[in-house]
């Protein structure tokens, strides 16, 4: 201590190290995961699906994609249920053991929803911010292209943009097309809602005061603007997890359904490169379509109930986090 | 993708009906048993005795056991170590030599390419013309029989048991399937459809993307060969020494032949052959069986050479309408007669084995045998195949490039400087010569050996002068300045444009000509099928029909009324400038309308440029790319491409702005458009309304209560059963319920919960037949809403049913849409429940139930409105899908089976009589974004109505 030291009391040195251990966003982050239980088991879960998702990728490596099939499972009427062999039973008419199915598809659906939702955040949050602090042209044009897109169900739109696009597509790249343009039907969700809010704050006094200080446009806009408008990204991005997993299911489900059922008249339509492919949503549809076969009956539980499962346990991961993040980046709203 | 229900992309769904691979020549045998189906039949005859055409050369030092490969002009053939040699077929000269350094199967030639499967797992490319390697591919597995190439993918089988497809240009890996067990026998193909063996009993057949079309298992069986297919049915032989024949739709089994206790029984490990007719094949007995393929039963059985081999017999006998060729137990080449299998000729090789499986064309036979010797045997009169070459010219002895010269069925395109090269045997023909803008042209030719340096002569097409007028079909005035394309007969094809005066004139050829009017932004072009027979056609009437406002008529029509609301709305103007002028004179600001009422009108004409946008995405992805890419970009200019875009889209938006929507095919209906969703879209709305108004009291309710404590139990079990809500598929959810309440909606209701209206069944306690306001679409009459016409017949037990279904349906929607709803609810309710006023109010000693319903609520709502806006598309999805496992005649529903159905079958490919798919689909889609963007409109101006503070700052 030289002479010019000042005496603290004892609580502003407490006040004094705290703020300094918060200065940094990294610790900031780090303190409030202790704080934030819903943070901790959210990123808890998702990190058990990556590193499964890694050892099945480490596993399979590029067999990822082809599931073994089993032809005396794929006849069987009565496919056998869990066991200890089969934890999660078997599909038949596929012939796949559904959880190794399951487990195979990790790293797909986390690349697919990592890349959907990571491109679409990324596009949503900037351009909304953008738009919201620049004003002015750059929004009208922002706005108006975001106004159109979310006048069309997002689900429609990205088949009509399929179905136009995939004749120009190798074959085996379907799923990235779908991928890149599921991105571009899911950044307006984004990018209103974080104008709207980047407007607000950019009228903030403190936005005023970064200005006055002579803070350049871009680094109002990452240190001040983004940071404070990502509350509603959060609150959005499970509900984009629902809109994958939607088209992801429901058309594979209703190509499936069709089969059964001569009264319907749906076609398959999936962007995935085959029928017995390891995508959570696939397997879900498959699952239901045939363990709820003859309809009615809720013989084969096992082929809907854990790939619904895996999806559940992923979703509730995701919006955990994602709840988590929102307090961490709000405290004011935290509960 | 969509497993199985893509068009492959080598087959345009629009355009003209050319086959990417020329159909095989008397001189092709250019896989493993000679084509894709593995029939080992050719419809040429083979060698009528052992006459060899040139004295064999020794290809290579080392035996030849997989099969040659031919094509016009050269012979390919490996050894056993991979050496690969190409002989010129004419005089079995060598034209290349390289080596692949491992044991290949019978090669597969296509596209100038020879793919060779070695048990190395490798699979090897090369350039035909000069064995160059073009690419290679690891299967890590050994290829054990030949390979194949249909449309653009080389499928191949391995001892790993996987099926592969690659990219025959690029070698890579398209898809693949596993089949559990090694795959002995080489994949076969038939209309699209692949099949492959395992050697244990598995049968698959995928389509060409990798989707399974069936898949089956024959017990007890081992498999040393795959299938041969004929006439739709799957000929398999078991080395068992039993021939199994399936249904290649289903896989299902036909018939079994047994050899079991036949004096010449053994195992069969040589593909049979079939012409569909008949299924031949020889045993390890040395049995040689002819059976019938309809029925399995014994046609014939040779005794020509009962002897069992010491090895096995490989060698796949090829089946030809006048013989049946095969490699017997003693090592002796057979042609027996196939109608009663009769031995017509035989060559003993004497002791040295032959695996290799003969390549059978006109005229010959090729066959590889273990002293490395390529055998071709042809009888030297008819070698065949001389060269003809010669010249295409017009009279003035310029070169015609693009000609067709066809001779003896075979055919070629003359190259820029006129020459053509055609290969035929001796005979008599007739050579053909024809091109666009030429007469055709027929020579007899006779030909006794090599003939070079024909001169054909072509004269220019003779044509008709047509001429005539373009009229406005509205106004009957000249339409000066249309582009007219004249296509004829053989690719003939002559332009003009109209003079000033509407006149054209165009030479036409005789025959069926198509005339194209077009080019203009103004009318509806137009394609006319004009007949020429002989004579000038003159005084033709072309009527164009005006694009909508452009037209003259138009205008010439309206012209009075334009001009009084033109002069209208220049008073108004006026008025309401001096009227902003007065206001300000007295202090006020001079804006007339109120912030409210400006918001009204900003926010009211987005509709239009937001319809127009939509407009444009459906054209672009639901007709213009599509179209584009069913042309493959064959010589269209980006210039021209956008012009077809603009005019396409002027069209499109027209049509769908006007109403002129056409006819569309829909399950067993075919009517026009406008009448589906004057039928379906009632259904769709009153559903609508019924589950808004559950989702709506719902979502309020819970939202509001939910955000009033955040952390509560309340807000926790919500947050919990919205996540589930969200997160488990729709269907999954009312699947799941519709199980569990099946039976006591039945019950309660007397009639399932399937369809809007009762169904069939119901009628039958219930007199007996449907109202006759029901009509034939399921729809109700007049107004289409059931439940109201219901109420306008009074027919109360009707509406008793209806109503209850509609219920039933609209409460599962509401639990799974509120489920996304009050994700987003429940923040703004929180946020709001803190407000000051809200306090304050507290503070005041408000009771709390008062301060949630009344103070929060009333704060919320509009927030909560806005957010409804924004969901609403998320709830068609969700109603969609329910109308669809409900099999409601909504237009949710339609569109969900157009949208697959036009996924699979493509856009714009004209069904039955001229119904055009993808209309339906593009109508209905308008429809919903109508219905979005009429609830985004309501509910923003609802939302602003209650809260004034969301309008827009006014300056």
């Amino acid at each position: 201590m030289t002479a010019l030291a000042v005496e603290l009391e004892p609580w502003e040195e407490e006040a004094l190290v705290s703020l300094r251990a918060a200065r940094t966003p990294v610790r900031r982050i780090l303190r409030s995961l202790a704080r934030n239980p819903s943070l901790l088991t959210g990123i808890t879960i998702l990190g058990v699906y990556a590193t499964l998702g890694l050892l099945a990728w480490l596993q399979y490596g590029s067999g990822v994609g082809v599931l073994p099939l089993s032809f005396a499972w794929a006849q069987s009427l009565s496919p056998p249920g869990p066991t200890l062999a089969h934890p999660f039973g078997i599909m038949n008419v596929l012939g796949i053991d559904v959880a190794n199915a399951l487990y195979e598809a990790i790293p797909w659906d986390l690349a697919i929803l990592g890349s959907i939702l990571g491109l679409a955040v990324a596009l949503g949050t900037v351009a909304g911010a953008w738009a919201g602090y620049a004003r002015g042209p750059i929004d009208w044009v922002v706005t108006s292209l975001v106004d159109l897109l979310l006048s069309v169900p997002p689900f429609f739109l990205v088949i009509v943009l399929f179905v136009g696009l995939y004749n120009f597509v190798p074959v085996g790249y379907t799923l990235v097309l779908f991928v890149l343009l599921f991105a571009v039907v899911l950044w307006p969700y984004y990018a209103r809602p974080v104008r709207s809010r980047a407007e607000s704050v950019t009228a903030e006094p403190y936005v005023e005061a970064a200005r006055a200080a002579g803070g350049s446009r871009a680094r109002i806009l990452t240190r001040h603007i983004l940071p404070n408008s990502l509350d509603p990204v959060f609150a959005q991005i499970p509900i984009d997890v629902y809109q994958v997993f939607f088209v992801l299911t429901v058309f594979p489900f209703l190509g499936c359904w069709a089969q059964g059922s001569p009264g319907h008249a749906f076609a398959w339509l999936t962007p995935l490169p085959s029928a017995a492919f390891p995508e959570w949503g696939n397997l879900l549809a498959q699952g239901v379509c045939y363990g709820l076969q003859p309809a009615g009956s809720l013989n084969f539980w096992w082929m809907y109930t854990f790939p619904a499962l895996v999806l559940i346990l992923f979703g509730v991961a995701v919006a955990l986090t994602t709840d988590g993040l929102s307090a961490v980046f709000q405290p004011r709203v935290a509960r | 993708m969509a497993s199985g229900a893509r068009p492959s992309p080598m087959h345009p769904a629009v355009g003209l009906p050319r086959s990417s691979t020329p159909p095989p020549g008397p001189f092709d045998w250019a896989t493993f048993h000679g084509d894709s189906n593995r029939s080992g039949f050719t419809s040429v005859r083979g060698p009528s005795g052992p006459t060899e055409a040139w004295s064999p050369p020794q290809a290579t030092p080392l035996p030849i056991r997989a099969g040659p490969v031919v094509n016009s002009t050269r012979i390919y053939a490996a050894d056993i170590v991979g050496n690969v040699v190409a002989l010129n077929r004419v005089n079995g000269s060598v034209a290349w030599r390289t080596t692949v350094w491992s044991a290949p199967t019978t090669p597969t030639l296509a596209g100038g390419r020879l793919f060779l499967g070695c048990d190395n797992g490798l699979l090897y490319a090369l350039n035909a013309a000069n064995g160059a390697l073009l690419w290679t591919t690891n299967l890590s597995s050994a290829i054990l029989q030949g390979t194949l190439d249909v449309s653009g993918e080389v499928i191949a089988g391995t001892d790993g048991g996987k099926l592969f497809a690659l990219n025959d240009t690029t070698g890579h890996l398209l898809w693949s399937r596993t089949i559990g067990s090694p795959i002995a026998g080489a994949p076969a193909e038939s209309g699209g459809v692949l099949y492959a063996a395992g050697s244990s009993g598995q049968l698959l057949a995928v389509n060409l993307t990798g989707a399974p079309v069936w898949s089956e298992k024959l017990r007890n069986v081992s498999l040393d060969v795959g299938f041969a297919i004929g006439r739709s049915r799957l000929f398999l032989a078991e080395t068992n020494g039993n021939v199994t024949a399936l249904s290649a739709a289903n896989g299902s089994t036909l018939w079994n032949f047994s050899t079991a206790g036949s004096p010449l029984e053994g195992a069969i490990q040589a593909t049979p052959a079939t012409d569909g007719y008949s299924v031949d094949w020889i045993d390890g007995g040395g049995g040689i069986y002819s059976v019938y393929a309809s029925n399995g039963t014994l046609r014939w059985l040779s005794n020509a050479s009962q002897v069992s081999a010491g090895y096995p017999l490989l060698s796949a006998p090829v089946l030809t309408p006048t013989g049946f060729y095969v490699i017997d137990g003693s090592e002796t080449l057979d042609d027996l007669n196939p109608v009663n299998g009769a031995l017509r000729w035989s060559f003993p090789y004497g002791g040295l084995t032959v695996y290799s499986s003969p390549a059978v064309i006109a005229n010959g036979l090729v066959i590889g045998t273990d002293d490395g010797v390529v055998d071709y045997f042809s009888p030297p009169s008819s070698l065949a195949s001389w060269p003809i070459s010669g010249q295409t010219v017009d009279p003035n002895g310029t070169p015609l490039a693009n000609v067709t010269v066809e001779l003896n069925s075979r055919s070629t395109l003359t190259s820029p400087d006129g020459s053509f090269l055609l290969y035929a045997a001796n005979g008599s023909y007739v050579l053909l010569a024809g091109g666009a803008g030429t007469e055709p042209l027929s020579v007899p030719l006779t030909v006794t050996g090599p003939i070079s340096g024909l001169r054909l002569v072509l004269l220019p097409l003779a044509t008709f002068l047509l001429s005539g007028r373009l009229i406005d079909h509205d106004s009957g005035r000249a339409v000066p300045g249309a582009s007219i394309v004249l296509v004829g007969p053989g690719g003939y094809q002559a332009g003009t444009l109209s003079s000033s005066d509407g006149n054209f004139s165009v030479r036409a050829p005789n025959g069926t000509d198509y005339l194209s009017v077009g080019g203009l932004a103004t009318y509806f072009g137009l394609s006319e099928h004009i007949v020429v027979n002989g004579s000038p056609l003159s005084g033709l009437r072309v009527e164009l029909t005006p694009v909508g406002l452009a037209a003259p008529g138009f205008f010439d029509a309206y012209a009075p009324y334009l001009l009084l609301a033109g002069l209208g709305m220049g008073a108004l103007v006026a008025w309401l400038a001096e009227v902003s002028r007065r206001r300000r004179l007295v202090g006020l600001s001079g804006r007339i309308l109120s912030r409210f009422g400006r918001y009204v009108l900003m926010r009211a004409s987005l509709m239009p440029v937001q319809l127009l946008a939509l407009l444009a995405l459906l054209f672009a992805f639901g007709s213009f790319l599509p179209s584009v890419a069913a042309k493959a970009f064959t010589g269209v200019g980006s210039w021209k491409l956008l012009q077809d875009f603009f005019e396409g889209f002027l069209a499109f938006a027209w049509s769908m702005v006007s109403g002129d929507w056409g006819y569309a095919a829909y399950g067993h209906l075919s009517e026009p458009v406008t009448t589906y969703i004057a039928w379906w879209l009632p259904y769709t709305l009153e559903l609508m309304a019924f589950a808004l108004v559950i989702s709506a009291a719902l979502g309020y309710a819970a939202g509001l209560r939910a955000g009033w404590k955040p952390d509560g139990p309340f807000d926790v079990g919500t947050r919990l059963a919205s996540l589930l809500g969200l997160l488990v598929p729709s269907f999954l959810v009312i699947l799941l319920v519709l199980g569990g309440t099946y039976s006591y909606f039945v019950h309660a209701v007397g009639d399932t919960p399937y369809g809007i209206t009762p169904n069939l069944a119901w009628y039958d306690t219930h007199g007996g037949l449907p109202p006759n306001w029901v009509g034939i679409g399921g729809n109700t009459l007049p107004t289409g809403f059931p439940l109201v016409d219901a109420a306008l017949h009074t027919d109360g037990s009707f509406f008793a049913v209806v109503l209850a279904k509609t219920l039933f349906q609209a409460t599962l929607i509401a639990i799974v849409y509120v489920a996304i709803f009050l994700r987003y609810a429940r923040h703004s309710a929180a946020e709001h429940a803190r407000a000051l006023s809200v306090v304050a109010a507290r503070s005041r000693g408000v009771p709390e139930g008062r301060l949630l319903w009344y103070h929060t609520g009333r704060r919320a709502l509009p927030e909560f409105v806005l957010l409804f806006a924004i969901t609403l598309p998320v709830y068609i999805g969700t109603q969609a899908v329910a109308e669809a496992l409900f099999s409601d005649p909504g237009v949710g529903n339609v569109l969900l089976t157009e949208m697959t159905q036009v996924a699979s079958s493509g856009f714009g490919i004209t069904h039955g009589q001229g119904f055009v798919a993808g209309n339906l689909y593009q109508v209905t889609i308008l429809f919903l974004f109508l219905v979005v963007l009429g609830g985004n409109l309501l509910a923003d101006i609802i939302a602003r109505y209650l809260d004034p503070r969301l309008l827009p700052e006014g300056r």
